[in-house]
């Protein structure tokens, strides 16, 4: 069986949850801050869009397109309720430590209704799972690197490692939510400015994100219109 | 009508399959939940207490406080440790429902003389790295201690904010008073871009205070009746 892997190295570049479909900001900016809670908040992430994808797709032909998106939510809810008991109840306490806190916030990140709605809704298993393998790895290397420049230039650490030894001051700008919004603008204006550059080397013209064709993205459309 | 009736039933059976699920899961893993709080919880009491050799959640006693007032009673507990027969500490457990996410848990270890040995964040549902940060205990080693493998574990890491508690504005239990954020009139330091969460804290801390503060005796009546039944 030929695995359908566009589906899962898009969500790494070229469909970046973060970077390019601008979804999820609201635990980027807050969760950011150090890079350990950049790759915990990303596992995390990545475990509930693998079940959830999984799971919606498993239903899609029988959920009614009207209340379709209530019935995601319920769907997303009880499987991230069902992963917090499971790790109080079995993972070892430091695992529970470090990520226990980022399971209920991923309730209400975008990118799981985002990719429910918009792909797995709409397609089988198999791609609906690669593609939330890899909209969870894109989310976390795009977090990972809004977390290193945060956690080096506020604090001097990385992994909380202090690799500078004797730096007391932090630079609150990039400690907090205002900062990381500018370097999440930042990485956006530089990762289209790439596109653009190898767009024009190869001959052919790159179309930012916003004006992407909307074909394969619902999200607009929730008022339960035509499939 | 009838697409309403189809879209209706077609909730119910969503929430009915959801709500079995959870009730499924909450029971499969009741026990192992349990078991696993309270592995954490022993080891919160001994990161807050001297050494000691009994079990102290089977001694402890509850009082209920009402604090501030007009607001809903609140329970706190006291659990005894003992060692060799003698009364080493009392871990104090209380909570706030105050904080940026909710609940607040926090466990203090106090000496016998009544003063505040530590305080450890036992639950809590703050932003990681905003309000986390205060209540979370952490070491950072540096990058030189980290390749020469001298890195130190320590049972209590240090944490700037809940330090403060203990030292010495901030230990005697029998002045509750002193237990809120500076701006409020207390003695508490908060961290700015986190005020909810220290203010949380204090709060949780000043109900543990004004619980000593009046159920002192029957405190010390409780751990001497377990220090004498003690082997």
């Amino acid at each position: 069986m030929k695995l359908p892997l566009h589906e899962l190295t898009k969500g790494l570049w070229k469909e970046n949850p973060t970077f390019v479909l601008v979804l999820g900001m609201c635990p980027t900016l807050a969760v950011s801050g150090t890079l350990k809670n950049c790759v915990g908040m990303g596992i995390a992430a990545t475990f509930v869009l693998v079940g959830s994808n999984l799971c919606i797709s498993a239903i899609r032909n029988v959920v009614p397109k009207e209340v379709r998106i209530p019935i995601y939510i319920i769907v997303i809810a009880v499987f991230v309720t069902v992963v917090e008991m499971a790790m109080k109840a079995y993972a070892p306490p430091s695992l529970n430590a470090a990520l226990g806190i980022f399971i209920p916030l991923i309730v209400v990140n975008c990118i799981v209704m985002g990719r429910a709605e918009a792909f797995a809704g709409k397609n089988p298993v198999l791609p609906s799972i690669l593609d939330g393998i890899g909209m969870g790895l894109g989310f976390t290397l795009a977090l990972s690197a809004l977390g290193i420049v945060r956690e080096f230039f506020s604090s001097g650490c990385l992994w909380d490692i202090k690799l500078i030894p004797g730096w007391e001051h932090e630079f609150l700008l990039l400690k907090f939510s205002p900062g990381a919004f500018i370097l999440l603008g930042l990485f956006l204006a530089g990762m289209n400015w790439l596109s653009i550059r190898r767009a024009r080397r190869q001959g052919r013209h790159f179309v930012p994100a916003a004006a992407m064709s909307c074909t394969h993205c619902r999200v607009c459309d929730l008022s339960g219109g035509g499939r | 009508m009838k697409i309403i009736l189809r879209l209706s039933l077609a909730l119910v059976l969503c929430c009915l399959a959801a709500a079995a699920v959870l009730a499924v899961a909450d029971y499969a893993t009741a026990g192992a939940r349990r078991t696993a709080a309270l592995a954490e919880k022993r080891h919160a009491l001994e990161a807050v207490l001297p050494e000691f050799d009994n079990d102290p959640m089977a001694a402890e006693v509850a009082f209920e406080v009402q604090a501030p007032a007009g607001a809903k009673p609140r329970t706190v507990k006291f659990l005894p440790a003992l060692k060799e027969g003698r009364l080493v500490g009392v871990a104090g457990e209380c909570h706030t429902l105050r904080g940026y996410g909710g609940r607040i848990d926090l466990l203090v270890g106090i000496t016998p003389e009544g003063k505040i040995r530590a305080v450890v964040v036992t639950a809590h549902r703050e932003t990681p790295g905003l309000g986390a940060l205060l209540v979370e205990r952490q070491e950072k080693p540096t990058v030189v201690e980290v390749l020469r493998h001298q890195v130190h574990r320590s049972v209590l890491p240090p944490s700037r904010y809940l330090d403060q508690y203990g030292g010495p504005a901030l230990a005697l239990l029998g002045q509750p008073d002193v237990f809120r954020v500076r701006q409020d009139g207390g003695q508490v330091d908060a961290v700015s871009g986190a005020t909810v969460t220290s203010r949380a804290v204090a709060d949780a801390v000043q109900a543990l205070a004004l619980a000593y503060a009046e159920h002192a005796q029957e405190i010390r009546r409780a751990a001497a009746g377990v220090e004498e039944t003690a082997p």
